[in-house]
């Protein structure tokens, strides 16, 4: 187990260094000088090169590459232009909001959609497998925003029950600060929670289809049992990596989520950056998004390995 | 028995006297205000700031020499209580008020501010700003104590408009000197407020500062709270559900649903910016003086406006300088090439060119007005056969193609204080070509004199005389296509009173001769 993990491990160094290759890239190619969208219209050509000088704009390219990548293994990733604080720090300051909105989305997601799924697979082909597959379908086909801008209108200006802008405070209680998050999160499961009930039902039927679970039924044991004891723990296997690969799904989401319910997360910061061309906080931000998901990927495998021991035989290891 | 009686009855009395009074005692004038705003505050450093969005949260905190009084017409004393200017316009003494005192921090005392401060304060700004906001200050002479004197490098008559922004506060320099680069994030002034929470993207709170050196000054919310909401939909749901008292902007969709709606008010500003197109005056089709008028006499600016804002929150602009400034022109039409399509055919074949064989290109920023404005000038222009491409870049690029006269249009949108000067120089003098103002390389010497004499008197009326001459020769030109004018908006709850809007839009709260205040009975 500790040479897969290990191997898993080392397999992300040059994943990451190909991300970043890509984005300093992009931020070269895509038009419009960072200096001229800082320095306003009312900067001269002097203090435009005195800018590009000091934040070596001027050098070749591979130069300045080299320089970002040294930097980023001493754990600096610069200052940001538009906020003039450390990259890093801006990045620790909105990526909690961002984390915590994808994972309660993931649970919500979750709790909802596993008993979704295995209530249509008991009832496979019935009318409450239909209702769930149909429910399911139209989950994973409508739009973040609308999903948002529906529970808006219904629990905030009909009901007027829960806020729909921006983060709690401390000082104004708990509930203040939860409050803040229900409907974002409960817009951003929405899609998340049809992938992973069909995911569930098709897997627990895959299962209940098997030789052994026929067995189980001939010996006499209690649906339930066999339920319970045999089905359930095989047929979770792959949805454990199905609700892995939604954290990841879940982060993308978050941008728009956090645009239509005004929470400062990293997707705002992004855009914000990318639209001033704050290159080393774009950079900063997708190396650290890339991190979370390769991070998130790689104990989904672990978990996977865990639970199913055909894996770790296969890396030759034990 | 009675006499229980009577002590029930007395108390009964008593109780509902009491009521009565609960009923007519004065509104609750603390309390706190929430506003809305749709851009974000990215530093709270004076010095530099680049954006109207950070100037309405620093107001809280900072004060300036003057500012403009609360319906935006005349500039009033606030840290100076008086001043004077030499004739040649290049020298202006400031009297600062006695007893003005800094925030407490651990770094001073809460002193007294002094002339000292005042040096210290614009050289700083004169040395950092990015804006150069103070360009044509040379240096400070500290006379005495209270007195101030700013020597200028040229005669500048718009200086005190210059003074009412907060870019021009004056700050202690043991804060300044000891944060450093970091002085943003611990902001320190004279102001009513002090910031308490800044969580970044999401909102900023300011506290009242109750050792606040002048108490009748002193404004009643005890806490103002700054959201920032992008998303215009989410912003006006936040508005109807009683999230945030005050918006900074609103949409021209959301005009008759905020109207409409029993517990808010929509309140307008006279408008202090101006929209157009700006045609290349250096290379390209627009160097044909014919082609420029072609464009006038194919495009009409009221349908356009019309488009554009069909709840009135902006209208068909016919002149740079806007109505909401003093240097407005209500004649401005005269200067006007009036809409004529007859005329433009004619003109296309007095070029020699058949309809499709003239093509322009109008570039624009991802703003969606500007877009949909530039849309409907390429539909007119085609009805006459001139061939438009409308091309749209996110800022960044657009910056630089508008301001390196590689556009041979481009749309330009302009907000300032409401002195003309700020209009007419940074957009047609020829010493802001190159800069996004000026960006197609306009030059006419005649233009450039009126601007600088209308910025070397101090009379008023006279500095309006020159402006107006100014606009006959820009309009005369025809480089530049005004569009509209945008009123600013603000969302209000009806149970904000004493609310004054700016021209920029952005909400101030209170000021020398003000305050508004969150009123929960009415």
């Amino acid at each position: 187990m500790g040479r897969f993990a290990l191997k898993r491990f080392l397999q992300m160094i040059p994943t990451l260094f190909f991300v970043l290759l890509v984005i300093f890239s992009l931020m070269k190619l895509i038009p419009g000088d960072p200096a001229l969208t800082l320095l306003g219209p009312e900067a001269s050509p002097s203090d435009v090169a005195a800018f590009r000088e000091e934040l070596g704009l001027n050098k070749p390219l591979p130069v300045q590459f080299l320089t970002y990548l040294r930097n980023v293994a001493r754990g600096d990733l610069g200052r940001s232009l538009i906020y003039r604080t450390d990259v890093l720090t801006l990045i620790a300051e909105r990526l909690p909001t961002t984390l915590v909105l994808s994972l309660c989305a993931l649970s919500i997601a979750i709790l909802l959609g596993v008993p979704l799924g295995i209530f249509a697979s008991i009832h496979h082909n019935g009318f409450w497998d239909m209702l769930i597959t149909v429910l399911a379908l139209l989950g994973v086909s409508v739009p973040i925003f609308w999903v948002g801008m529906l529970l808006i209108v219904v629990f905030v200006l009909n009901l007027g029950l829960l806020p729909s802008v921006g983060l709690g405070s401390w000082d104004k209680g708990l509930w203040n600060v939860v409050s803040h998050f229900i409907l974002p999160s409960c817009a951003l499961a929405f899609q998340s929670v049809g992938t992973i009930a069909r995911f569930t039902r098709s897997s627990m039927l895959e299962v209940l289809r098997q030789d052994y679970i026929r067995t189980a039924h001939a010996k006499g044991l209690r649906s339930r049992l066999i339920l319970e004891r045999h089905a359930l723990r095989n047929a979770l296997i792959p949805v454990v990596t199905v609700a892995g690969l939604q954290l990841g799904h879940l982060l993308a989401g978050a941008v728009l989520t956090e645009s239509i319910f005004a929470l400062p997360g990293l997707g705002k910061l992004m855009v914000d950056a990318i639209m001033r061309r704050d290159f080393l906080l774009v950079q900063g931000e997708v190396l650290v998004i890339a991190l979370l998901y390769l991070l998130v990927n790689f104990l989904v495998d672990l978990l996977y390995a865990l639970l199913n021991p055909k894996i770790r035989k296969s890396f030759g290891g034990a | 028995m009675k006499k229980r009686r009577f002590v029930f009855l007395f108390c009964l009395l008593w109780l509902g006297f009491s009521f009565a009074g609960l009923a007519a005692a004065e509104p609750s004038k603390g309390g706190e205000i929430v506003v809305g705003t749709d851009q974000n505050t990215t530093t709270m450093d004076p010095a530099m700031y680049q954006d109207a969005a950070s100037s309405q949260t620093m107001i809280n905190v900072y004060e300036t020499l003057v500012i403009y009084d609360a319906e935006y017409k005349d500039i009033i004393p606030y840290l100076a209580e008086s001043w004077s200017h030499t004739d040649d316009l290049r020298e202006w003494t400031f009297r600062l008020r006695k007893g003005v005192r800094f925030h407490k921090t651990e770094n001073q005392p809460g002193r007294e501010m002094t002339a000292e401060d005042v040096k210290y304060s614009f050289e700083r700004t004169l040395k950092i700003s990015p804006m150069k906001r103070l360009f044509m200050l040379d240096h400070v002479e500290v006379v005495d104590p209270y007195t101030a004197k700013l020597v200028l490098n040229q005669p500048f008559a718009a200086l005190l408009a210059v003074l009412t922004d907060v870019g021009s506060a004056v700050i202690p320099k043991e804060d300044a000197e000891k944060w450093g680069g970091d002085f943003s994030q611990h902001p320190v002034g004279t102001g009513p407020y002090r910031m308490t929470e800044w969580v970044k993207d999401s909102h900023m709170t300011f506290e009242r500062y109750n050792d606040y050196w002048n108490r009748e000054w002193l404004p009643h919310p005890l806490k103002v709270t700054y959201r920032y909401i992008v998303n215009k939909t989410a912003m006006t749901t936040a508005l109807l559900s009683g999230q945030v008292h005050i918006t900074r902007e609103v949409l021209d969709q959301d005009v008759k649903k905020i109207s409409d709606n029993a517990g808010h008010r929509v309140v307008k500003g006279a408008p202090c910016n101006v929209y157009a197109f700006y045609m290349n005056a250096t290379r390209g089709p627009t160097t044909d003086p014919k082609v420029r008028e072609l464009f006038f006499r194919a495009v009409d600016v009221s349908q356009i406006a019309k488009a554009l804002f069909p709840n009135g929150s902006g209208e068909a602009a016919y002149g740079p300088i806007p109505p909401g400034s003093w240097g407005y022109n209500p004649d401005v039409r005269s200067f006007y090439t009036a809409y004529d399509p007859a005329r433009a055919k004619e003109l296309l074949a007095e070029l020699g060119k058949k309809p499709g064989e003239l093509k322009l290109r109008i570039t624009t920023s991802e703003d969606e007005r500007r877009k949909k404005a530039a849309i409907i000038a390429q539909a007119m222009l085609k009805k006459v056969g001139v061939e438009v491409e409308v091309q749209s870049l996110e800022w960044g690029s657009f910056m630089g193609v508008a301001s390196k006269a590689e556009a041979d249009i481009y749309a330009i949108g302009w907000t300032w204080y409401p002195d003309p000067f700020f209009y007419v120089y940074y957009m047609f003098h020829s010493e802001k070509k190159g800069s996004y103002g000026n960006g197609g390389a306009y030059n006419n010497p005649e233009v450039d004199k009126l601007i600088d004499l209308g910025a070397s008197v101090g009379d008023q009326q006279a500095r309006t005389g020159h402006y107006r001459k100014a606009e006959e020769l820009i309009m005369g030109d025809r480089y530049y296509f005004p569009l509209y004018h945008m009123y600013a908006m603000n969302g209000v709850d009806n149970r904000i009173a004493d609310f004054h809007p700016t021209p920029q839009g952005s909400v101030r709260l209170f000021g020398p001769d003000f305050s508004s205040y969150l009123n929960p009975d009415s």
